[in-house]
């Protein structure tokens, strides 16, 4: 009866243990909280005019460890911060409006500052909230850009009986997909030429940009050009379209 | 052992809390876009319809009806009332008329004394007009405006009227053509002067040797009226706003020279509401290519609707450059405006081509084909050989339509004329029987060389002519028959009893054969006349098909009974010709190793089992012959010509079936054959 209490109040015992990490921290107050904590038997942060250096002794098998699937990181001092931010620009507007008597193109841009200290780095997606993207209704919309081939077309075309809408990212960090030789995309090491590799936005997430390494403080500005095409014979009814765009900014 | 599971399950709940409450060790963050596109729809307006534009989303580009929109937009007449309304018509060009009856041409006036003689030529009916009578109207102090404002003076179908015992003074006429509906034309004018009885005299003494006639003619009548200083606003071209159409559509034109097709309707034509509501009469004056003296005028008069001033002139038909002033008149009878320019008339190059070949190669080609396509089907080229004997083909040709018609009556032939050298019967000759000396009856021998004459009992001798021949023969004179005929004549008189026929055959020297040179050069001779035979008709043949030809088109150009009748003849002649050499087959005598015809043999028809000759026949220098005779079974034997006019026979053949007595096939003779 007294053992089965003990091992009853050991096991509440642990529970506030565990949801402590939950919260993500091991101890607070109203002025602070302690993220990690360790119990070991000596380290602390030492420095000198040349260095800083956080140390922690007693620990075994501390690392970081990954593979394909996982990042695993071992160790009081691989709790470090990960942080990621992701600025805001404001809503644009696809201009000039198109005539959809005769047809024409619009065009717009925005960029986004992604900004990690994850010395992984980071990936960024983009996706659409509706299929077709660009759209007043299920019944009134412009159709997704249309690519030739399974990577995207190194030079936007539409058909003059087509409306369509499209995108192309631009910036350091674009995925090898938007990345060209001057002809063709998705070539890993090659080029960003402007206004090239023309994709279509789906409402599953693309990764258009990503970093091995953290790029704090100053971050990494991503590009997305955005185009809607009326062809030449298509005939599009007036009407406001819209798309909502999402990018995810995912720190590794 | 109760403690061992207690520890276990322990262990696994804090393995799985450690997973479902372990802080995320990834961070992520995102954010939302709105991308915004306005999709406007509007047209441009530049009065083209083109690409989408419809005349339901863009009417002021687009005019078609129910055709939905076209990329190049048809410029016409878009108002359906009116005569040239072009139903695919996108974009109006103002081109719409509303009266299509032309005008009459060459109105004018003439004075004699007290009299004036209006004379001018009625419009001919087309498509869409058929003439009814003209109406003229006279008026003084100006032009008539319409078909019942003046005095009548003429209305009927005419040509030609006088308006006479008129007081010295200006008259104007107007003429106005009318068609079967009783619609009018815009109206032709002229005018004409009597002058006082002393100014007269004076103008009498002044054109004294002239044709004072034409002291009232020529003038543009609408220069009589004062050209005010006031001028219409030129909109566009020189003669802008009027315009000139021929086939309801607008002719192009820059400068003051007009284009004109002569074989077609003119118009003159202006909006009704281009000009000014003061405006009362636009006249028109043509000038005469060759004398300006001489002039026609016309009004421009407002249709019925409103909508158009127009004048329909009758085609020029005369090619040239016509001087032309169009004057604009306010209700005060003031000119306001006065443009002058040219017609340039010109007929289509097709029209002028036809009309060349019309008048001159047409008649002579298809003459010719005719005459080429009958002498070479049916045969008689190769008969003739002279002038002299088309001429006598020809009459034996009348000799025998008056005899088919019973205008004639026909002689039985009974002789025969022929080539002493060849036997071949001589077709044409010429035959007459002469009595005292004179001519008394004369005849054309046939196909055969026969000829007959009936005689009343008397004294005659006979006489044959043929060009390259001569008679009486020489050759066989004093012989009264040969291998072929007998009871020959060579000359003396000849006693007709009463009901007695003339049946002797006249052999003729052919001047420019001789036998033995023939003999010499056989083969070179018989392909000289080949080649020449060929040659000749594929002569004949050419000016057959070109005649053939020129008469299709002739009757394409001008469709007429005539034409129609020519065409038939032409297939007569062809239909003739075919069964012409169907009952006529020609076959050819040859040599079976060398192949070369055997010229100027003897081909002897005999009855078969009877053995009696019924027929017999020269062939020609070809080996050539025909025959035909009654249906039954023949054999038939060949002679041919030696040397020394003598003949030897080379063949007999065997009984021959001819069904249709006709032999179908060549006769080929062994060299070697032993008869």
């Amino acid at each position: 009866m007294k053992r089965k209490f003990l091992q009853f109040l050991i096991f509440f015992a642990l529970i506030p243990a565990f949801s402590t990490s939950v919260y993500g921290y091991v101890a607070g107050s109203s002025n602070y909280r302690i993220q990690f904590d360790s119990v070991n038997f000596g380290g602390g942060l030492s420095n000198s005019a040349t260095y800083y250096q956080e140390s922690t002794f007693g620990e075994l098998a501390t690392n970081i460890n990954a593979s394909t699937n996982y990042n695993l990181k071992s160790g009081y001092q691989q709790m470090n911060t990960v942080a990621i931010a992701i600025s805001a620009p404001a809503d644009i507007t696809l201009s000039p409006a198109i005539n959809g008597l005769y047809g024409g193109a619009a065009t717009g841009e925005a960029g986004w500052n992604v900004r990690t200290d994850s010395s992984a780095g980071y990936t960024l997606a983009i996706k659409a909230s509706t299929d077709p993207a660009l759209q007043v209704s299920a019944s009134d919309y412009f159709s997704n850009y249309t690519v030739s081939g399974s990577v995207p077309d190194y030079s936007w075309s539409v058909s003059a009986s087509a409306n369509e809408f499209g995108f192309t990212p631009e910036g350091t960090d674009i995925a090898t997909r938007y990345k060209d030789n001057g002809s063709a995309c998705n070539q890993s090491g090659g080029s960003d030429a402007s206004d090239a590799c023309w994709d279509a936005i789906s409402t599953s997430n693309v990764t258009i940009a990503s970093a091995s390494s953290g790029n704090s403080p100053t971050g990494a500005t991503t590009t997305v050009k955005f185009k809607a095409e009326v062809g030449g014979t298509a005939l599009k009814s007036a009407g406001s379209f819209s798309a909502v765009i999402t990018l995810t900014a995912l720190a590794l | 052992m109760k403690n061992r599971h207690f520890y276990f399950f322990f262990v696994l709940f804090l393995a799985v809390a450690f997973f479902f409450f372990s802080p995320i060790l990834s961070f992520a963050e995102n954010d939302l876009l709105n991308v915004n596109l306005t999709v406007d729809f509007s047209c441009n307006n530049n009065g083209e319809c083109a690409g989408n534009e419809t005349r339901d989303n863009c009417p002021n580009d687009c005019k078609r009806t129910s055709q939905g929109n076209k990329p190049n937009p048809v410029r016409g007449c878009t108002d359906p009332e009116a005569v040239n309304y072009n139903p695919n018509a996108d974009i109006d060009d103002d081109s719409c008329q509303y009266s299509a009856v032309p005008n009459v041409s060459n109105f004018s006036a003439s004075v004699n004394g007290q009299d004036i003689s209006l004379s001018w030529n009625n419009p001919s009916n087309s498509a869409g007009f058929t003439f009814s009578a003209v109406r003229i109207v006279r008026r003084t102090g100006f032009f008539p405006s319409g078909p019942n404002d003046g005095a009548l003076i003429y209305d009927s179908s005419g040509e030609n009227a006088t308006d006479s015992g008129l007081s010295p003074g200006t008259y104007y006429y107007a003429a106005y053509a009318r068609n079967s509906r009783g619609e009018y034309s815009s109206g032709a004018v002229t005018l004409g002067i009597i002058s006082p009885a002393e100014k007269e005299d004076e103008d009498e003494k002044r054109c004294e040797g002239e044709n004072c006639e034409e002291d009232n003619r020529g003038e543009d009548p609408f220069e009589n009226f004062p050209l005010v200083d006031a001028k219409l606003k030129q909109l566009c071209g020189y003669f802008c706003p009027f315009k000139f159409l021929q086939k309801g559509k607008i002719i192009n034109f820059s400068g003051i020279e007009v284009p004109v097709n002569g074989d077609t309707e003119l118009t003159i034509l202006t909006s009704y509401d281009t000009l000014p509501e003061v405006l009362k009469t636009i006249g028109v004056t043509i000038f005469d290519q060759t004398d300006k003296k001489k002039s026609y005028s016309f009004v421009l008069r407002v249709d019925d609707k409103k909508k158009a001033y127009a004048a329909v002139i009758s085609p020029f038909l005369k090619t040239g450059r016509y001087p032309i002033a169009i004057h604009v008149f306010d209700y005060k009878n003031q000119r306001i405006s006065r443009l002058k320019g040219v017609l340039v008339v010109r007929a289509s190059f097709v029209k002028i081509m036809w009309a060349v070949i019309k008048k001159t190669a047409a008649p002579v080609a298809i003459t010719a084909g005719m005459g080429a396509g009958a002498a070479e089907g049916l045969f008689f080229a190769s008969k003739v050989n002279s002038l002299y004997d088309a001429y006598l083909i020809l009459i034996r040709f009348l000799g025998t339509i008056f005899g088919a018609v019973g205008l004639k009556k026909r002689r039985l032939p009974w002789g025969t004329v022929y080539d002493s050298a060849t036997k071949r019967p001589l077709d044409p000759a010429y035959v007459s029987a002469l009595r005292w000396g004179k001519e008394y009856r004369s005849a054309i021998t046939d196909l055969d060389g026969r000829y007959g004459f009936l005689l009343p009992p008397g004294i005659y001798s006979l006489e044959a002519k043929k060009t390259h021949y001569k008679f009486p023969s020489q050759k066989l004179s004093g012989r009264g028959r040969d291998e072929m005929y007998d009871n020959l004549y060579f000359s003396g008189e000849i006693t007709v009893g009463e009901g007695e026929l003339i049946s002797r055959n006249i052999p003729m020297d052919p001047i420019h054969f001789d036998w033995n040179e023939f003999a010499k050069d056989k083969s070179g001779y018989i392909k000289f006349h080949s080649r020449r035979e060929l040659v000749r008709a594929r002569i004949f043949n050419g000016v057959y098909v070109l005649g053939f030809i020129t008469a299709c088109l002739t009757l394409i150009f001008s469709p007429s009974f005539f034409n129609i009748g020519v065409i038939v003849i032409y297939l007569s002649i062809v239909a003739a010709s075919v069964l012409w050499r169907r009952k006529h087959k020609v076959v050819q005598v040859k040599n079976k190793i060398s192949g070369e015809p055997i010229p100027f043999a003897i081909v002897r028809f005999f009855m078969a089992g009877v053995n009696e000759e019924i027929k017999s026949v020269v062939t020609d220098e070809l080996g050539r012959f025909y025959q035909l005779l009654r249906p039954g079974d023949y054999y038939l034997t060949v002679e041919e010509r030696q040397e020394g006019d003598t003949y030897k026979k080379i063949h007999q053949s065997e009984t021959l079936h001819l069904s249709s007595g006709i032999i179908q096939s060549d006769i080929v003779i062994m060299p070697s054959e032993t008869i």
